[in-house]
């Protein structure tokens, strides 16, 4: 009994079997493949401002500790302890010289070096070589003010991993002198599906924007405001190599490209626009970020301030974590009305968010049964259409169409191992 | 604090509590003030800072919140659940409020109340099989303005007894 998540992509085809989706031997295999291998976002500098300040994230489902050190470098490090595997560090956040285990109290430094062992002299007679029972560390990279984190020690620089996709995370990170920074707090949740069918639709689906969010459009168009979802030439899917994506509004002129929640908003945006255009350039200060994913599962959502991580829990759970990403030097009151729309639009209780929820959880609840999980998902639209564009690096199709999606499988796919049209041995579950 | 005061408070939140589970949206709009604050801040875990920190709710609290709206946009959530397009409340979830421990706290104004309770706020959604169903619990901290004759909710602060949220999404009201 062998499963498969073949064919994958064919001329004029491109579908997924949901096994993909279901199976707790590919999620595994991801685990090892993609997650462990990938650059995976661990958070944001501003969350360690000074020295010895620590917080805790998720790669994957690998728990890990990030520091900032008492000489200012910052470091990650895998929190469970080398002696018998305890968290050794239970808070979300904080200050600390040092994280000592609450099992029998080996204590680590801010850079994960192992300093403290009780009994090291009576127990260990002097023999064991803290040296070499630090914490397991990962390797931590930034790109404008994020950081990134890998357990591959070969992996590629971080900006070499983002390839084309720096240039639009740009349009974000670097618009001003001062950077970026994160709203305190983190919006977690958690949904039963795979975390790829969020990445899926993070990675630039327009499609199902009119209709799934359509209660937003329904309200705007009585409220006699502009629509906010019509198919328009200059909005764009984006695959920037290897296997990120975005969708874009390619605006005429920088003044097009302005946006703004609120007044306050508005005229800062006004306000700070020649600073953009001397710092992205005439291209990117005229494009406007609307959504994204970053391989395998951070996605962006710029049009509403966001930054998320779709967490793998299991082939069929996820935990999001979302954050509010902001203008470090935006007067308070943008970033609060900023904070505001962000909430009314994203996180759990987002207008636009919560309608994602419902489709992505009963995606899986109808797709594992027996028969269900043997079919698969169509991903064809546009296939054959793609086209390149003189200013935009990367491949580009129109926003409705799904060239992100193939982009995503087709990098996820070559992590896997997998070529495009043979079978993924999958040896439990599932038909011959 | 009379008597009286305190049953008007409890009578204002098992009132407020009906008109939600029943989904009478608009009629529950009714009962909040046009400068409502309505907040429920994201909280975190932390260490303690020593044997003798006093415990303030304050500390695990952070600037961004799961809920942080005006009577605008409660407005817009409630006109969205009419918009026959807001999946997540289409079909409409059921609820149940259940509130408690109401502590009525004295205010130094005859027209304005401060008042504490807690919920367990129960969701079933669609069949109601496991992973349909939601249990939110927490506390609230509300301020009761009297307006003419009436009472109406000018400020709810939700602490929600969690960091991670168990549900797909937030779709109702505490």
């Amino acid at each position: 009994m062998v499963a498969t998540v073949e064919p994958f992509m064919s001329e004029g085809a491109a579908w997924l079997r949901r096994e993909a989706f279901l199976s707790r031997d590919i999620y595994d295999q991801e685990q090892e493949r993609v997650f462990r291998r990938a650059w995976l976002f661990l958070g944001h500098e501003s969350q360690v401002p000074n020295r010895r300040d620590f917080f805790t994230a998720y790669m994957g489902e690998e728990p890990v500790i990030v520091t900032r050190d008492g000489s200012s470098t910052i470091h990650a490090f895998l929190n469970t302890c080398r002696h018998r595997g305890m968290r050794v560090c239970r808070a979300e956040k904080g200050n600390t010289a040092a994280f000592t285990c609450s099992y029998h109290a080996w204590t680590y430094d801010t850079t994960g070096a192992l300093i403290g062992v009780p009994k090291h002299k009576e127990g260990y007679y002097g023999e064991l070589k803290k040296e070499e029972w630090g914490l397991i560390s990962v390797k931590v990279e930034s790109y404008k003010g994020l950081l990134f984190g890998t357990f591959d020690p070969e992996a590629t620089s971080l900006r070499d991993y983002l390839g084309d996709m720096a240039f639009y995370l740009d349009v974000i990170l670097d618009r001003r002198e001062g950077g970026t920074e994160l709203v305190s707090g983190v919006h977690r949740w958690v949904m039963k599906a795979n975390w790829k069918v969020a990445s899926d639709n993070n990675s630039g689906d327009w499609y199902h924007v009119p209709y799934t969010h359509g209660s937003m459009g329904r309200i705007r168009r009585r409220l006699g405001k502009a629509p906010m979802f019509q198919d328009l030439e200059n909005r764009v899917q984006i695959s920037a190599h290897p296997g990120h994506t975005l969708v874009a509004l390619l605006a005429d002129t920088p003044e097009d490209a302005l946006r703004g929640v609120t007044l306050a908003v508005q005229e800062y945006e006004l306000s700070i626009l020649p600073e953009v255009v001397q710092r992205l350039g005439p291209v990117r200060s005229r494009t406007i970020f609307i959504a994204g994913n970053v391989f395998p599962n951070f996605g962006w959502v710029p049009g509403s301030h966001s930054i998320r991580v779709f967490q793998p829990r299991g082939p069929e759970q996820m935990e999001v974590w979302s954050y509010c990403l902001v203008d470090k030097d935006a007067p308070p009151e943008v970033k609060r009305d900023i904070r505001r729309d962000y909430v009314t639009s994203f996180g759990p209780s987002g207008m636009l968010e919560q309608d994602d929820g419902e489709n992505w959880t009963q995606v899986s609840a109808s797709s594992h049964s027996s028969l269900a999980r043997t079919l698969e998902f169509n991903y064809q639209m546009g296939i054959g259409h793609e086209r390149f564009h003189e200013d935009y690096p990367g491949t580009v199709g129109r926003a409705t169409g799904e060239l992100t999606h193939r982009s995503f499988y087709s990098r996820w796919a070559q992590q896997m191992g997998i070529t495009p049209g043979e079978p993924l041995q999958n040896g439990q579950g599932g038909e011959a | 604090m009379s008597d009286e005061r305190i049953h008007a408070v409890e009578q204002f939140l098992y009132k407020e509590a009906r008109l939600l589970d029943d989904r009478r949206y608009n009629d529950w709009l009714e009962l909040l003030a046009d400068d409502i604050d309505y907040t429920m801040p994201t909280r975190h875990n932390r260490l303690r800072e020593g044997p003798n920190e006093q415990w303030e709710v304050e500390r695990e609290l952070d600037e961004l919140c799961f809920f942080e709206e005006s009577k605008t946009s409660l407005v817009l959530r409630v006109r969205r659940f009419y918009s026959g397009m807001a999946w997540a409340e289409e079909p409409p979830s059921r609820t149940r409020h259940l509130v408690t421990n109401i502590e009525v706290v004295s205010s130094e104004s005859a027209d304005e109340t401060e008042v504490f309770s807690n919920f367990l706020l129960y969701r079933s959604r669609l069949e109601g099989l496991e992973g349909d169903e939601d249990f939110f619990v927490g506390r609230r901290e509300d301020r009761l303005r009297r307006e003419g004759s009436e009472w109406k909710l000018a400020k709810r602060r939700i602490i929600i007894d969690t960091v991670v949220v168990s549900a797909q999404n937030l779709s109702i009201f505490f």
